[in-house]
């Protein structure tokens, strides 16, 4: 399990965090009635003993307490609280006024008697200086300095790329949200986007370098929030992960995660039927929409191009390249079918189907719609390799996938040497360590297949999938369980006419 | 203010003052050389003193240490603000700064001041950019907007998570997210992700891109082989089929706004190529009503005198210019029109003058804008081209054009009589012979004589014979008494006998004479038979003027004739 690269965050009860949030209240109601009214006068006393009583509340729940307030934020015992937005106003007025006589925060080592808290609103409310420090002087009450954030910038900055990447998932729902709504407005003004969806994607692309099983396993999430939004952030997603595994530059990589966040945002408009069809009409009314919001430039240039050219065909139906498609619509346009293909997101009858069927017939497509290489990179980076590919494992042998029966893991199948009649289980451990293992396909090790028939048939081969026959016979199979003909999901798809 | 702070506070004004200017001038302009020089001038002496300058960023100033080093509190133009809205909440400078690092942030200021939807704001471009010596902190726009937001976006994202990954077990309940790691659900939430099984059974990622493939290196060089001006020009080509495919109107309208940005950074840069690639596209596109708008907007008169200067920057360039807007067609021309007045050379002026009466001028109010112009050659122009397009019929318009302050416009009125219609031009004409300028009804009464109508006649006759003729300038009775003896032939030698015998009197005033040698003069301009006749008889007038310079005619008379 990853573990978090930071310091261990300090953490308080949803108790704590409240009795804070009241002690402050407490403090600054105290403080503007002594303003106001004499020591003796009663309301004076009920704001006292009020506050006193949060603070021997807040101790007793803490055994000690130090809150501090950093900029716009307010800590207890270094753990940060939320402020609700009624109790807003009056903290940042606690900590303005606390501020005017350097003071950051109070920190209690004791248990707070009320004359030590009376002395303490006593002081604070005073602007004479002696006379604060006599009042204020219990040893077992401290003011603390002003801190700011700035100040810990000295400090390596410690984030949790796990956090982090749910975070910035949850960020991009929310921008893709703001956009699709937008567009389904159908306006023709900027969109006031709350959402910084450029520097979310900028997030994301710093964390496909460094933990891309993050990125790619949030892209697998079906649930939680409507189709269209999951299939723009899922795409955006997979994209920034081929693109950072091919090592293309990071300012590409912000232009097709936008881009591919882009693709379809028109699409509420254009409805069949009942049910989405991303069709060259949506690509070229989100055209509109992603140029308006480019500005003019290199970024909106490139981002333009590769939306447009998303849904060309790297080759036609003979198999001769045409004029390639930018490098960056050649991924959206293979992560697009494949995300489509894995949600059902519209395709006929909206069926899933298995992440291995589909890779293994994007590889057979022989519609020119899809760069070969991409597709063996989609394969390599997800480490999910469909019956029948060609392996090499870290031992240099070569090997075909013979099956994913009897396996709990996609990277991790029986395979079978080519060459020889050996078949190895790479699920199969020897003194608690593996056998073996998936190094990639030869295409992606840069490696000559050693296959008798190299090269795919040219028609596709779409396998059909396990039955439930097959995986009673295993324990915990990986192996999909698919509802209806998914044979005929892909076909249909992935034959569809109309060379864009 | 200690004496480091103020130096801290003069770098900064220096800051200040080229991240204005330069939105101004040129970037190669002597002044924001100077500015910039001054600027690393005095950054370098702020780091020679101390390694590292931390500024804390507050909404309305930088804050170093504790001195306010910069207040602007005008939220608009402040760059405090700025950076604190786009969520930088400190930044340091480090002794080693380089000019290009100040001119990332330079470059970066000005990316947020005029952010817009997808475009990067000052942290996403500093992002882009590899500063050594310039650190900076920031906290999430996002979470810290929410604060004031009527919307939590803050549970919006809580929501959401909760939505798809279930409720947190905690006691702490669904809490905040912020990068300070501060956020418990979050953390919870993210453990999930190592939890594969239940994530996708069998699915294991790769963790990170150890090796790239082997095809890898032909991608990255693909990348790098693309030229800009191929993106663009597909780029282009996509606006443009966007903006005209059978979509939703708006959406289209959006790829329209788009293109008219391709179209303004293409007039910036001059690039003629591309202004006509954009003007070729949208008149190509259906619906026309569509492509039309779209062409009146991108051919406003802003843009359309900044093509025309090309031309006046570039002569060689002129004919591309011209070429160009002869292709816009006739949406160009009420902005040509309004054009033309920034062309000093005449000659240019006119060539566009008439490129614009070749495509066609529907709306002569453009015209008659210009016949109000001060500068007289612009007026001159205006009555150039309604000339042509025939339209000095427009009594409305010539009017405007006999009270223009300047006599050059009114006498050009008078050089096209002859291209209105008679009853037009005999009243422009009349009514000009009363003009306050002298040169101007001198001209007036000869487009009578041009014209030679009986109106005219009438005109000229019961002009000489007002009492005020004789307060008239000589050169005015002159041209008056010519049209005059023209206009009649016969019938006007008897008023001008008159007029020359009237200086026969014995003590003549210096008006009767001047009259009589007005009218020995219009005689001498009209040779005939009679009007000889009567120099003849001038000559014997007992006033001398008079005498020798019906003499002086007659000699040159007869010296023409020999």
């Amino acid at each position: 399990m990853e573990t978090s690269r930071g310091p261990a965050v300090p953490q308080v009860s949803d108790k704590v965090a409240e009795q804070a949030r009241t002690f402050l209240l407490g403090l600054f109601m105290s403080l503007r009635t002594a303003q106001i009214h004499d020591t003796s006068n009663k309301a004076f006393e009920k704001a006292l003993l009020s506050v006193h009583q949060t603070a021997d509340d807040l101790f007793k729940a803490t055994g000690a307490f130090r809150v501090q307030f950093v900029d716009e934020a307010v800590f207890i015992n270094g753990a940060r609280i939320r402020l609700e937005r009624s109790a807003y106003t009056s903290i940042r007025a606690l900590k303005a006024y606390l501020e005017e006589q350097e003071i950051g925060g109070i920190s209690m080592s004791g248990p707070p008697s009320y004359d030590a808290i009376k002395n303490l609103v006593l002081g604070l409310a005073s602007k004479d200086h002696e006379q604060r420090a006599t009042a204020l002087d219990y040893a077992d009450l401290q003011l603390l300095g002003i801190q700011a954030l700035a100040d810990e910038v000295g400090q390596e900055v410690k984030i949790d790329r796990r956090v982090l990447a749910v975070q910035s998932y949850g960020k991009l729902i929310l921008a893709m949200r703001e956009q699709l709504e937008h567009a389904e407005g159908g306006g023709t003004e900027l969109p006031n986007n709350r959402i910084r969806a450029v520097r979310v994607i900028q997030d994301l692309v710093e964390l496909a370098s460094e933990r891309a099983d993050f990125i790619i396993r949030l892209a697998t999430n079906q649930s939680g929030t409507a189709p269209d939004e999951l299939h723009g952030v899922n795409v955006t997603l997979m994209c920034i992960a081929l693109g950072t595994a091919l090592g293309l530059p990071r300012r590409d990589l912000v232009d097709i995660g936008i881009t591919a966040m882009f693709h379809h945002v028109a699409l509420r408009r254009h409805r069949y039927d009942g049910r989405f069809r991303l069709g060259r009409d949506v690509t070229l009314a989100s055209v509109g929409h992603l140029m308006y919001q480019s500005g003019a430039g290199g970024p909106a240039d490139h981002r333009t191009v590769i939306l447009a050219e998303h849904r060309t065909r790297d080759r036609d139906l003979t198999g001769v390249r045409k004029s390639r498609p930018h490098v960056g619509a050649r991924i959206l346009g293979l992560i697009t079918a494949y995300e489509q293909l894995v949600s059902g997101f519209g395709t006929r009858n909206e069926m899933a189907a298995h992440p291995l069927e589909v890779l293994r017939a994007l590889v057979d497509d022989a519609g020119g719609r899809f760069d070969p290489n991409l597709v063996d990179l989609l394969m390599n980076v997800m480490r999910a390799y469909p019956e029948d590919t060609e392996v090499v494992l870290d031992d240099g042998r070569h090997a075909t996938v013979q099956s994913h029966l009897g396996s709990s893991r996609w990277d991790r199948p029986v395979v079978a040497i080519i060459g020889t009649q050996e078949t190895v289980d790479l699920m199969r451990k020897s003194d608690d360590r593996f056998v073996g293992r998936i190094r990639g396909t030869p295409r992606f090790c840069g490696r000559i297949s050693r296959r008798v028939d190299a090269g795919r048939p040219s028609e596709p081969n779409i396998p059909s999938p396990p039955t439930l026959e097959d995986s009673a016979t295993t324990p915990a199979p990986p192996t999909p369980t698919s509802r209806g003909s998914v044979d005929d999901v892909l076909r249909d798809f992935l034959s569809a006419e109309g060379d864009e | 203010m200690r004496a480091i702070s103020r130096d801290v506070a003069h770098a900064l004004s220096a800051f200040v003052r080229v991240a204005k200017a330069r939105p101004l001038y040129n970037a190669r302009n002597k002044i924001i050389d100077g500015m910039m020089k001054d600027l690393t001038e005095s950054f370098d002496g702020l780091l020679r003193m101390v390694p590292e300058v931390s500024l804390t960023v507050r909404p309305d100033a930088f804050v170093y240490e504790e001195d306010r080093v910069l207040e602007e509190t005008d939220v608009d133009a402040s760059i405090p603000f700025l950076f604190y809205r786009d969520g930088v909440r400190r930044i340091d400078f480090v002794r080693g700064l380089e000019e290009r690092e100040l001119e990332s942030l330079l470059d970066a200021t000005a990316k947020g001041f005029s952010h817009r939807g997808m475009e990067d704001d000052l942290v996403s471009f500093l992002w882009h950019q590899e500063l050594k010596h310039i650190r900076y902190l920031t906290v999430d726009v996002a979470v810290v907007d929410a604060q004031t937001a009527d919307l939590d976006l803050d549970d919006q994202i809580q929501a959401l998570l909760r939505a798809i990954y279930g409720d947190s077990e905690d006691d702490v309940g669904p809490r905040s997210i912020h990068l300070d790691s501060s956020d418990i659900t979050a953390k919870r939430l993210a453990e999930e992700l190592d939890r594969i099984d239940d994530m996708a059974p069998g699915f294991h990622p790769v963790r990170t891109f150890m090796s790239a493939p082997a095809y890898a290196e032909e991608y990255t060089a693909e990348i790098e082989a693309q030229e800009s001006d191929e993106l663009r020009a597909a780029a282009t080509r996509a606006g443009l089929e966007a903006f005209a495919a059978d979509i939703d109107s708006n959406d289209a309208i959006l790829a329209g706004i788009a293109l008219l940005r391709l179209f303004d950074a293409a007039v910036v840069e001059e690039d003629l190529a591309a202004i006509r690639v954009l003007i070729d596209g949208v008149r190509e596109a259906e619906p026309a009503p569509r492509a039309q708008s779209w062409l009146s907007e991108a051919l406003s008169e802003a843009r359309v005198r900044t093509i025309v200067a090309t031309a006046r920057a570039n002569p060689d360039r002129e004919e591309q210019v011209r070429a160009l807007l002869d292709r816009a067609g006739v949406a160009a021309v009420p902005s040509l029109i309004a054009a033309l007045p920034s062309l000093p050379d005449p000659q240019m002026r006119r060539r566009f003058a008439d490129l614009s009466i070749a495509l066609g001028i529907k709306d002569r109010d453009h015209v008659h804008q210009l016949l109000q112009n001060d500068q007289a050659f612009v007026a001159r122009e205006a009555l150039y081209i309604l000339s042509h397009i025939g339209h000095l019929d427009d009594m409305h318009a010539v009017r405007q054009v006999q009270i223009h302050p300047k006599p050059q416009v009114r006498l050009a009125l008078l050089d096209m009589i002859n291209r209105m219609p008679l009853e037009v031009a005999e009243s422009v004409a009349i009514e000009m012979l009363d003009d306050r300028e002298p040169r101007v009804r001198v001209a007036a009464s000869e487009a009578l004589v041009e014209l030679g109508s009986s109106r005219a006649q009438h005109a000229i006759a019961n002009l000489i014979q007002r009492p005020s003729f004789a307060d008239e300038p000589q050169s005015v009775k002159v041209a008056f008494l010519r049209a005059y003896v023209r206009l009649q032939r016969a019938g006007a030698l008897y008023v001008v006998t008159q007029m020359i015998e009237g200086a026969d009197r014995r003590l003549v005033t210096k008006g009767t004479e001047d009259l009589a040698l007005a009218a020995v003069q219009s005689l001498a301009a009209t040779p005939n038979q009679q009007t000889v006749e009567r120099l003849k008889e001038a000559c014997l007038s007992k006033n001398r003027a008079v005498r020798e310079m019906a003499k002086g005619f007659l000699t040159n008379l007869k010296g023409s004739r020999t």
